[in-house]
């Protein structure tokens, strides 16, 4: 694994020495690899990750059994993710990609004694499986169209010729459709999201190559076909609903969760939620800085939580908390919330102002162009979602922690521009291409208004939920309708929206009625 | 009946198409002997493509198109039951007959030829693979029967792996001969048949990860650990020689379709 991120970072020295826009290539047969920026970026990471997660296995697993297949299968994994993010054709993508699901699947089930690892893996499997055949799909309508299976020659006849139809059908419209719908099923993109959350039933080390690197290629397949998404706005902008969509789902299912693990499966689904937005507003290249970002911190968070368990075994337990004080010391809580109507205030007001100030200090149309309309959807919900974490958490000083929120807040606004900027003259040198994305994913102002107006609602509902949560903790609760709404709502959060309930059902009502027909038939 | 009719119903029953695929599903129950039901599986198609040309010189030309979408159905429709089916020896005929079946797609967009042949004999070595696997797990287990029991995988691991990897081949997974038959089916159907041949895809992918959840998750065999009966795994020979099959298909396979591809 060293030898593989050493021979990665070689090539990235390489791409960096080179013209900007100069890619490798290498083909054997029909298969070829194209080592562009995009490929050898996700190279290093996944080199990177995977040898983190390769030497925390070797201590972790080592009193497992299964310890050579676990390794064998990680590293046809660690290979396969390779081949995925270097495919230069269609055959290749599709090998790659096809496998990937079977791998993950026989790693996540890693321990066959436990039903529920095989249980959640099995979702896994068959969601990747969904997500399959859009891809297929997409490459069959591209061979056929444009007579290629060559990724750079492909693009290069759809710069030619967007406009081909196939029985009356626009080609680059469907193909980006089919693209979208593939990386919606590897990234958990509502509603094919349910796999994730439970699939930490893996090894720890699976979950956090899973969560760091494989839960991205979505982000990767998008930025890799980028070329088609010139040419369908109407796909862009259902790629940006969809990540929309997901974020808020994700955000808000991580932030009601009691099950740590469950949370930060959410957690992962909210940010490829933001990831696809991005995609979808036309900032490529920040959806790529943003899994790799994501990537690292969650391996991070995944890697490091074997050692905060053990080392909570090893000292007094039980952190002095308020529970703690409660239950052992015998003293009454105190809770120390942030007040609500402040983080409100602060979630609402903010964003307008400061979109505000750049409609006033820099350009009067800088609200309808794309950098406002990134920086308000990602920035806000963001924002909003980190808000709604630190008003459920206590503390001994929540204006200290709003400041300080705040002020993180910036810097990591600031620093996303800044290097989201550099990395797009990284991964599209070509300017001319970047400023097309960025107009194939423009709204129109009376759009732009009604998704402020969605979002700003969506906040407050929230809000006044949380509050009317805190209520209800009062000895004389609220009844009557609202008493009815809150509980309506909060049974829908709790099940999770019942988007696995109606999957179930819909799969056992299939396996039903096939066992009838079977019967009847006489099994032949 | 015209004798050209006469000769496209037998043509039905060797390329199933419904309900004269329930032929071949009742003879391969009724075929108690593992050869005979290789015989089967390896032959079936095969007759029923040797029959095509007596049949007519250009079916694409002959045939009603609903027969192609008939193709796609008894597909999918068998795909489907393939869900509820237990019985692995039923698992495998029901398999067999929906990937034969969608070479109808193919036989009304023109092709008949040798890549056809090519393509349902990888389906029927591909079957014929999984009928061996399951013909050792009868001897194993007494019967190749899934109901309430579990953990293959621990009690015969050779055994489990040889059958998991018949699935993931029943299934289409790269690089072994199913996916590459599956794409040259895709590449040369209508946009039916795609939509057919992926509806039929998801389905294997689904029913094969069943079955092999049951072999490899859960608890071993009950009545295995009361009575103390020894389980028998696979030989080391017959399981290096299930796994040079495997390459030798997938090689095959691989040398097959980048020919077409190169083209």
């Amino acid at each position: 694994m060293g030898l593989t991120l050493l021979l990665a970072l070689a090539l990235l020295g390489a791409c960096l020495s080179m013209p900007a826009a100069t890619a490798g290539a290498m083909r054997l047969g029909p298969l070829a690899l194209l080592l562009d920026h995009l490929a050898v970026a996700m190279a290093v990471l996944v080199a990177a990750i995977s040898l983190v997660v390769h030497v925390y296995s070797m201590r972790y697993m080592a009193d497992e059994p299964g310890y050579a297949r676990f390794f064998a299968l990680l590293d046809l994994m660690t290979a396969d993710i390779l081949l995925l993010v270097c495919a230069g054709d269609l055959l290749t993508l599709l090998l790659a990609w096809f496998l990937v699901g079977v791998v993950l699947y026989f790693l996540l089930g890693h321990d066959t004694t436990r039903t529920a690892s095989g249980r959640y893996a099995f979702w896994t499997f068959l969601t990747y499986r969904i997500g399959d055949l859009p891809l297929l799909a997409a490459a069959l309508l591209l061979w056929r169209g444009y007579g290629s299976l060559q990724l750079p020659e492909l693009f290069d006849r759809v710069a030619a010729e967007p406009g081909l139809q196939l029985a009356g059908w626009p080609v680059v419209g469907v193909v980006a459709l089919l693209v979208a719908l593939a990386a919606f099923a590897r990234s958990a993109q509502f509603p094919l999201h349910p796999w994730l959350p439970y699939s930490m039933e893996g090894p720890t080390p699976v979950s956090a190559l899973m969560h760091a690197g494989i839960v991205n290629a979505g982000g990767f397949l998008l930025n890799r076909f980028a070329p088609l998404f010139l040419h369908t706005p109407a796909v862009l902008h259902t790629v940006f609903v969809v990540g929309l969509v997901t974020a808020l789902m994700g955000s808000a299912l991580m932030l009601t969760q009691n099950d740590i693990k469950k949370s930060l499966g959410y957690s992962t689904m909210g940010q490829m939620g933001f990831m696809v937005m991005e995609c979808g507003l036309g900032a490529f290249s920040l959806a790529i800085y943003h899994l790799i970002a994501h990537g690292l911190f969650k391996a991070t968070l995944f890697l490091g939580s074997g050692s905060v368990i053990g080392q909570a075994r090893q000292h007094d337990g039980v952190p002095p908390d308020e529970v703690y004080t409660f239950v052992v010391e015998r003293r009454p809580m105190r809770p120390t919330r942030l007040p609500w109507a402040v983080a409100l205030g602060v979630t609402v007001v903010v964003p307008a102002l400061v979109l505000g100030l750049a409609h006033a200090l820099i350009a009067a149309d800088f609200v309808h162009t794309q950098g406002a309309i990134i920086l308000l959807f990602f920035g806000w919900v963001t924002g909003a979602q980190v808000f709604f974490s630190i008003h459920r958490l206590p503390s001994e000083n929540p204006w200290r922690t709003m400041g300080m929120t705040l002020l993180s807040f910036v810097i990591v606004v600031v620093g996303y521009t800044l290097v989201g900027h550099l990395f797009e003259r990284f991964l599209y040198p070509n300017r001319a291409i970047s400023a097309a994305l960025y107009a194939a994913a423009g709204i129109d102002l009376v759009a732009f208004d009604a998704l402020v107006v969605l979002l700003t609602v969506a906040l407050v509902g929230a809000w006044m939920m949380t509050l009317y949560a805190d209520a209800i903790e009062m000895p004389e609760p609220a009844s009557g309708r609202w008493n009815r709404v809150y509980l309506n709502l909060y049974a829908l959060f709790s099940r999770e929206f019942y988007v696995a309930d109606v999957y179930r059902r819909i799969g056992e009502g299939l396996i039903a009625a096939a066992k009838r027909v079977n019967v009847r038939l006489r099994w032949v | 009946m015209t004798t050209e009719n006469l000769w496209w119903a037998c043509v039905a029953v060797f390329v199933p198409l419904f309900p004269f695929s329930m032929i071949f599903n009742a003879a391969y129950a009724v075929a108690r002997w593992t050869w005979v039901r290789l015989v089967m599986l390896l032959l079936w198609p095969q007759i029923g493509l040797w029959l095509v040309p007596a049949a007519s010189a250009a079916p694409e030309h002959r045939l009603a198109p609903w027969l192609s979408l008939l193709g796609l159905a008894t597909g999918v429709f068998y795909a489907w039951r393939l869900l509820s089916v237990r019985a692995l020896n039923v698992w495998v005929s029901f398999w067999a007959t929906s990937a034969w079946s969608l070479a109808w797609a193919v036989m009304l967009g023109g092709g008949h030829g040798a890549d056809l042949r090519i393509a349902m004999a990888g389906v029927s070595v591909t079957a014929a693979a999984l009928a061996c696997g399951v013909r050792a797990l009868a001897d194993c287990w007494g019967e190749a029967y899934l109901g309430p029991r579990h953990g293959l995988g621990r009690q015969a691991p050779r055994l489990a792996g040889v059958l998991v990897v018949g699935l993931l081949a029943a299934m289409g997974t790269p690089v072994l001969p199913m996916f590459f038959v599956m794409l040259w089916l895709v590449m040369h159907t209508d946009g039916y048949g795609v939509v057919g041949a992926m509806v039929v895809w998801l389905l294997w992918s689904w029913s094969a990860a069943r079955v092999w959840q049951v072999l490899l998750f859960g608890a071993e065999r009950k009545e295995a650990i009361w009575s103390q009966e020894a389980v028998t795994d696979l030989s080391r020979f017959s399981t290096m020689s299930a796994l040079l099959l495997a390459i030798a298909g997938a090689g095959a396979a691989m040398i097959w379709s980048a020919r077409w591809l190169m083209q």
